[in-house]
């Protein structure tokens, strides 16, 4: 279902041929993505949440306030349930979207929100969002 | 001199002592084994739903190549019938709502082995619509990867034609 190798210092996930060389910081993706719909890129960034059921998505911080939420190619591999606060390198396609109420209430439970806070979403979200090939946590 | 050789094996054995509760080689090794203990990555583990559903993906994969090969259905896997009773990652998933709609991706995948050969990629598309719509509403994750089994160009009974041209 899923690739793992270690080094001394870094997990991948997801393709192996990932290389962190080239990636750009998070915080250079927003300007990057403005007039385009999608974007074939490699981000570096620090991981601020991850699936609490199954470590099948993950939220990178964009700075300035705002994150990603990063998917994992046909659901093909899952991160570590424990990597938030840790720096990943991502390989994949960033695109403007809009979350669904379905999706950001799903997120929502299993970040481990309340019934009271699910409840509350019950508008859909423009987000930017990212299927990753790769994960690297470094 | 039986005094001095005595105090210089007290100093020897002292400073050994100490080297060692400094950190040789043994507490060195138990303080990095904690440390790499608390840092495991702590991955999911499949539970008999998800393993289930993986199989019943791959039977799904290998009837779709039949259908656009021209080949037909005509029996389901025991896996499908374990929808219901299969352990799930959260058992609190499987209320009546899931259970409904397992009934319906039941009959629609039996409903692909009773129709004529010609009608069976359509009756397919049709029990797809079914994973969807349940995963929208309790797993939209592997929704992109279900949406792939689909058999493409089906022509549409209604219409008479392929509905995505």
């Amino acid at each position: 279902m899923f690739a793992i190798s270690c080094s001394s210092k870094q997990e991948i996930y997801g393709d192996s041929g990932i290389r962190s060389k080239g990636a750009i910081e998070s915080t250079e993706l927003m300007p990057m993505l403005a007039g385009k719909d999608s974007l074939n890129v490699t981000v570096r960034g620090k991981v601020t949440e991850v699936c609490q059921k199954k470590g099948c998505w993950m939220d990178m911080d964009l700075g300035s306030g705002k994150s990603m939420t990063v998917r994992f190619k046909d659901y093909g591999f899952f991160v570590p349930m424990n990597g938030a606060g840790r720096t990943a390198v991502i390989q994949g396609v960033a695109k403007v979207k809009t979350d669904d109420v379905n999706w950001l209430r799903h997120k929502a439970e299993d970040a481990g929100a309340t019934a009271e806070e699910i409840a509350k979403i019950t508008e859909p979200v423009q987000s930017v969002s990212f299927v990753a090939t790769g994960v690297i946590f470094e | 001199m039986k005094s001095l050789w005595s105090a210089l094996l007290t100093a020897v054995a002292a400073i050994f002592l100490a080297v060692a509760s400094l950190g040789g080689c043994g507490s060195k090794k138990s303080s990095s084994d904690a440390k790499t203990a608390a840092e495991a990555p702590k991955m999911y583990r499949m539970s008999e739903l998800a393993l289930a559903m993986e199989e019943m993906y791959r039977s799904n994969a290998a009837f779709r190549d039949a259908l656009k090969s021209g080949m037909g259905i005509d029996s389901i896997p025991k896996v499908f019938y374990t929808i219901h009773s299969a352990q799930a990652t959260t058992a609190s998933d499987k209320d009546p709502m899931y259970h409904a709609m397992a009934d319906v991706f039941i009959e629609r995948m039996e409903a692909i082995t009773r129709v004529p050969a010609a009608e069976q990629p359509a009756a397919f598309n049709e029990m797809i619509d079914a994973c969807v719509s349940c995963h929208q509403v309790k797993c939209q994750g592997p929704i992109d990867r279900i949406n792939k089994l689909r058999v493409p160009d089906v022509v549409d009974a209604e219409a008479g034609s392929p509905p995505h041209r």
